[in-house]
Order: C-alpha cells, then sequence, then structure tokens
C-alpha cells in the first residue's frame, strides 16, 4: 500500500517536472498520463469484471459476484474520468469535444455496458439472484467487444493516434514514454490493491 | 427410480435467518414425508433445498437415481409439484393446460377424462378456460396435471388447502398409493389429517 | 445440450394460443411502433432524407418495436414452468416466438415506413435478409435479457437498457447494411457474414447462459 502511494507520488512529481512539453501540445500533454492509464484500466477491469463472473456461474461462491462488481464499480469510474478527459484533450488538439472517433465510439459503449450492468444490480433485489443475473449479464456484454472493435474503425474515421501516441504531431521521447509506462503500471497496481482490500 | 434424497451439513438462511444448521437428513422413497412447523419455519425453504431448485448456503444436497448420483438437472426431470404459488395459464382451457404442460415432459396425451374421473373434476369442465375455475377446482387440476406426468418425486405444498372433504380423501388417497409403489413423497402441511397419513414427520422447529 | 420436438412445439403452441386470445398483447406492440414510427414521421415529414439517415431511423423504430419482447418472461404460470419445462425448449420455444412475433410486426412496419418516407429500394432482398438477420438478434438477445430483467424489482426501462449494448453490433451493421440496399451501393457482403455470426454466437451465449438462469 505504501510503496503504491509513493509510487504514485513518483510520478505525478515525474509528470510535472521532468516531462517535457510536447510539440504543438505543450504542458497540456500531461493529460495523456491521466487519460491513457485510466482507459487502460477501464478495460482491465472490465475483464476482470467477467472473468470473475464467469468463476461464479461456476463456482457459486458469492464472493466472486463481490469481485466481479467492485471490478465493474472501479471500471465505471475509470471509464467516465477517462472519457472526460478524453473529450478534454480532444477539444484542445482537434477543436471539438466529441468526434466519434473508433476508439471514443468504443468507450462510449464501455461506458453504457457498464451502466446498463450497475443499473442491473440496483434493479434486482435479492443477493443471491442478483449475482447470477449479473453474471450473467457480463459474459454476455464481452461478447460485443470483440465485434465492436472490427465492426468500429469500419464505420467512424479515426482521428486518434495509434497505437499508443505517435504521428499527427506528437513525438513520443524516451522521457514521455518511460513516464507513460511506470503510469500504467502504477494505475495497474491500484487497480490490483483495490480488488484486494478486504477481500 | 430416485431412491433417496440426501441433506448433509446443510446450513441455510432466508432473509437474513438461518432456518437450517448443519441438518443432516435421508429422505427415502416409498414414504410419506410429512413436514410440519410454523408459518416462516422454513417449509417451502425445505422442499425446494429437496428438489434443488435452490442451492444451500453451505452442505450438500444429493439425488440418488437407482443408486447413482443424479445432477440438479436430471433430478428436476423427475419432479413433479403442486404448491400454492405454481398458478396455472387462466386464458387456456384445462385440456390445454394439461396437454402444455405434460408437453414439456415428453408426454403425449390425447384421452385426458381418466384423470379428471380420479381427482372428481366434472369433465365438462374441460374445456373451460381456467379463469371461470374456483381455486378448489384449479387445486384438483393441479394435482391431476401431477397424476399425469407421474414422476418419481412428489413435492406437495400443503396439497389440501382450498379443498373440500371429498377432495381431500382423494388426494390423500392417491398420496398413499404413489408412496406404496415408491414414489418419493415430500408434503409441507400443517393439517392433522395429511400429518396423519404421513409415515415420517419432520418437524421444523421456530427460530 | 438437448432439445426435444415435442416440448419446443408444445411451448410455441402454448404461446400462441395465449397471444391469440390476450390480443392486446400484439395489439399493443403494433400501436407502440406506429407511434414510434408517426413520431418520427411527424416530426421530419416532408424533409428529404438521405439513405443512411433513413436506415438509422427505421433501425430506431426497430429496436423500440422491439422493447415489446420485454413481455416474454412475464409469464403467468413461471413457477409451474420452471418445474415442469427443460430449460432450452423453453428457451428456444419463446425466441422462436419472438421471432414470428417480430416478423409479423416488420410485414406491417416496414411498408408503412416505406410510404411515408417515400423510399425506393433499390435491392429488395438485401433489405429483406438484413430485416430477418437484424430481428434474428434481436429475438435471440431479447429473449435472455426479458428472463434477466424479470428478476427485477424495479423494470422501468431495464429491458432497452439492457438490450442496446448486446444488439449495438447488429444495429451499426443493419443500419450500414440497409442504407447500402436502398442505395444499392456494392453491398458490403463482409457486413452480413459479420452480422449473421454474431447472430449465431448470440443464440448460442443465450442458450448457455440461459441453463445457468434457469436452473
Amino acid at each position: 500500500m505504501f510503496i503504491i502511494f509513493l509510487f504514485t507520488v513518483a510520478i505525478i512529481a515525474a509528470i510535472f517536472l521532468i516531462v517535457p512539453p510536447a510539440q504543438g501540445l505543450g504542458y497540456l500533454v500531461r493529460i495523456i498520463y491521466f487519460h491513457i492509464p485510466a482507459a487502460w484500466l477501464s478495460v482491465i477491469a472490465f475483464f476482470t469484471s467477467a472473468f470473475y463472473a464467469a468463476k461464479f456461474l461456476k463456482f457459486q461462491e458469492i464472493i466472486f459476484d463481490e469481485l466481479s462488481a467492485r471490478a465493474a464499480k472501479i471500471g465505471f469510474v475509470c471509464v467516465i474520468f477517462s472519457t472526460l478527459s478524453g473529450a478534454i484533450f480532444s477539444k484542445l488538439t482537434w477543436g471539438a469535444y466529441w468526434n466519434w472517433d473508433p476508439r471514443q465510439t468504443t468507450i462510449f459503449v464501455l461506458i453504457l455496458i457498464y451502466g446498463a450492468y450497475l443499473t442491473l444490480r440496483l434493479a434486482v433485489t435479492d443477493l443471491k439472484i442478483r449475482a447470477k443475473v449479473s453474471a450473467i449479464y457480463s459474459l454476455l456484454s464481452v461478447l460485443t467487444v470483440p465485434f465492436l472493435i472490427f465492426i468500429l474503425p469500419r464505420m467512424y474515421f479515426s482521428l486518434h493516434p495509434s497505437p499508443i501516441i505517435n504521428s499527427s504531431g506528437l513525438e513520443m521521447d524516451s522521457t514521455m514514454l518511460a513516464v507513460l509506462i511506470a503510469a500504467l503500471i502504477d494505475s495497474t497496481l491500484i487497480f490490483i490493491y483495490l480488488m484486494k482490500r478486504r477481500g | 427410480m430416485i431412491n433417496k434424497i440426501v441433506f448433509e451439513n446443510v446450513s441455510h438462511s432466508f432473509a437474513n435467518k438461518k432456518i437450517f444448521e448443519n441438518f443432516s437428513i435421508e429422505l427415502d422413497a416409498g414414504k410419506i414425508i410429512a413436514i410440519t412447523g410454523a408459518n416462516g419455519s422454513g417449509k417451502s425453504t425445505f422442499l425446494k433445498l429437496a428438489g434443488q431448485f435452490i442451492k444451500p448456503d453451505t452442505g450438500k444436497i444429493i439425488a440418488f437415481d437407482d443408486g447413482k448420483i443424479i445432477d440438479k438437472i436430471n433430478l428436476r426431470k423427475k419432479i413433479s409439484a403442486v404448491a400454492p404459488n405454481m398458478n396455472l395459464y387462466s386464458e387456456l382451457t384445462a385440456f390445454e393446460n394439461i396437454k402444455f404442460f405434460v408437453g414439456l415432459r415428453d408426454i403425449v396425451l390425447n384421452d385426458t377424462d381418466e384423470f379428471f374421473k380420479r381427482v372428481e373434476l366434472d369433465i365438462e369442465t374441460k374445456n373451460k378456460s381456467v379463469k371461470n375455475f374456483s381455486t378448489g377446482m384449479i387445486q384438483r387440476l393441479k394435482f391431476l396435471i401431477l397424476l399425469a406426468i407421474d414422476s418419481d418425486v412428489w413435492i406437495l405444498d400443503e396439497p389440501c388447502s382450498n379443498l373440500d372433504d371429498s377432495g381431500k380423501n382423494i388426494f390423500l388417497k392417491e398420496i398413499k398409493n404413489s408412496a406404496q409403489i415408491g414414489k418419493l413423497i415430500l408434503m409441507a402441511t400443517n393439517e392433522r389429517d395429511e400429518a396423519k397419513i404421513a409415515n415420517e414427520i419432520i418437524s421444523l422447529p421456530i427460530h | 445440450m438437448k432439445l426435444s420436438a415435442c416440448q419446443f412445439i408444445s411451448v410455441i403452441r402454448k404461446e400462441f394460443l395465449i397471444n391469440c386470445r390476450q390480443r392486446a398483447i400484439f395489439v399493443s406492440m403494433l400501436m407502440f411502433s406506429l407511434t414510434a414510427l408517426a413520431c418520427i414521421s411527424l416530426a421530419i415529414g416532408g424533409t428529404f432524407l438521405e439513405s443512411k439517415l433513413l436506415s438509422a431511423l427505421l433501425w430506431i423504430i426497430i429496436f423500440f418495436a422491439s422493447t415489446a419482447l420485454d413481455k416474454t418472461f412475464d409469464d403467468e404460470a413461471i413457477t409451474t414452468l420452471k418445474i415442469y419445462g427443460d430449460s432450452q425448449s423453453i428457451f428456444f420455444g419463446k425466441m422462436i416466438f419472438s421471432l414470428i412475433s417480430m416478423t409479423a410486426l416488420m410485414i406491417f412496419l416496414l411498408p408503412t415506413f416505406l410510404i411515408l418516407f417515400d423510399c425506393e429500394v433499390k435491392s429488395p432482398p438485401i433489405l429483406l435478409i438484413t430485416i430477418f438477420f437484424g430481428i434474428c438478434g434481436i429475438s435471440g438477445a431479447g429473449t435472455l435479457i426479458s428472463a434477466i430483467s424479470a428478476t427485477a424489482s424495479i423494470r422501468s426501462g431495464l429491458f432497452s437498457i439492457l438490450l442496446f449494448p448486446i444488439i449495438l453490433p447488429i444495429f451499426l451493421l443493419a443500419i450500414d447494411l440497409t442504407s447500402a440496399a436502398l442505395l444499392n451501393f456494392e453491398i458490403p457482403i463482409s457486413s452480413l457474414i459479420t452480422m449473421i455470426i454474431y447472430d449465431s454466437i448470440l443464440i448460442l451465449a443465450g442458450s448457455i447462459l440461459f441453463d445457468y438462469l434457469w436452473y
């Protein structure tokens, strides 16, 4: 716990003190150290939630349902933060908050799925039934992901830097990349910590 | 045939109330087993556990078919039941209801008159819509479906509720006969008449 | 996973009998989709619409019409059904019945839509195939989602909330295909294949997951 905290502080310090301003973006580039890890976590959390959902259906132990729900809640918060920070970044770089870029669309679908899942959990009152139906829904929603990854890019034109960040006037130097990777590792550790707590 | 259903160290709670704690019992076929107890003592929960409609919080419930353990899906195929919350389709006629539920067990019945006689339900009601039935008639119809399906395990939750005396006598006679031919009969009841025909009584304590 | 013909037919026949007697179910489904159609056509009546927009509107109406499938598991005798019924025959019986009612609905809805918006369809077979496979997927997902939403104590709108993300791939592909069928563009055959694959996966997963829900 303490180590993760120190690590996080170190990364935040690095973002503000070490990372050079990117060409054409200036210090705005700092947003990506928040945006990318949040997006990363929301995807990780989505699959973690589905993994525990499958485990719940197999073993029928209520603890797996709790883990699945917790992952989904963390994922929901991350997906909201990631969308908001992405929208701000998008406004500052491309001039619009939203432009139906495939990746924006994917994250939007992820918000819908998380939202639907959490609504379902609120709507079902019986604990055992809730565990069962939300696990089923979680697994069903996972099916859409590979299809959306295949379909969306063909339907919506992309402005997004790919694969992580390149071209489009944004050159990643080695310091930036190192800090970004550290931020990703740190966010994953925070996620693991949150999943393990009390359980 | 189902030989027995065994509860092994079963603990179960319902609505935050412990109903069973480390409960073990063997329910044998060929006997009428009555489950008695005050309202809310868990009679219906006991039946649901025995039929593996719900899973106990801890412990195991095992069903044996010809001495071999069977899973809940195969057990379900050998259960028939009469319970207060089991509705029939009010838009369908008595015959259509029978045909449908029997059809779910792969049984094709063309002549149901024999069963109408057995539960003393007027044959003229056969083509009447169930929404015009009295509660007693519906109870007889549910019992008719149970007889027509003729499965190994009978789960009866207050089978004689809403019945007149002649209805009760028919039901109890049928229940006794089927226990004699080796069916496993579980009956939750608070009626003396019903408990009287039981070979074994499980009385659930009040919590 | 075994499916018995006798059980399967019993379920479909029962659904037919009840829906024929309670005509309110189908009539309200019909009127609901007509209302959705009227809502859109009155709002933008007379304006020329691009085929892309037209096909999007058509699928929005189909999506809202499909919310009628919400009632699939509001089964009067659900407890009795759970005791006597086998999960697979119930799932496929109810699913096929949903598909039949959606088809009946489309027989009414599609011509009305084409007339009200004065569409010219360049490739009718593609349009019909698209709609058929679209509603196949919607019926498959709808059956499972309706069984899920039936367990909830607060249900208003839950069905649509749960259904939409699941059928989103179908929704997007169908809009693409429909607009191609209206314009007679080169038919994006890969979209059609993707949709059929997604339908099959959805129905297969629905059937597997339904077992966990039923027992």
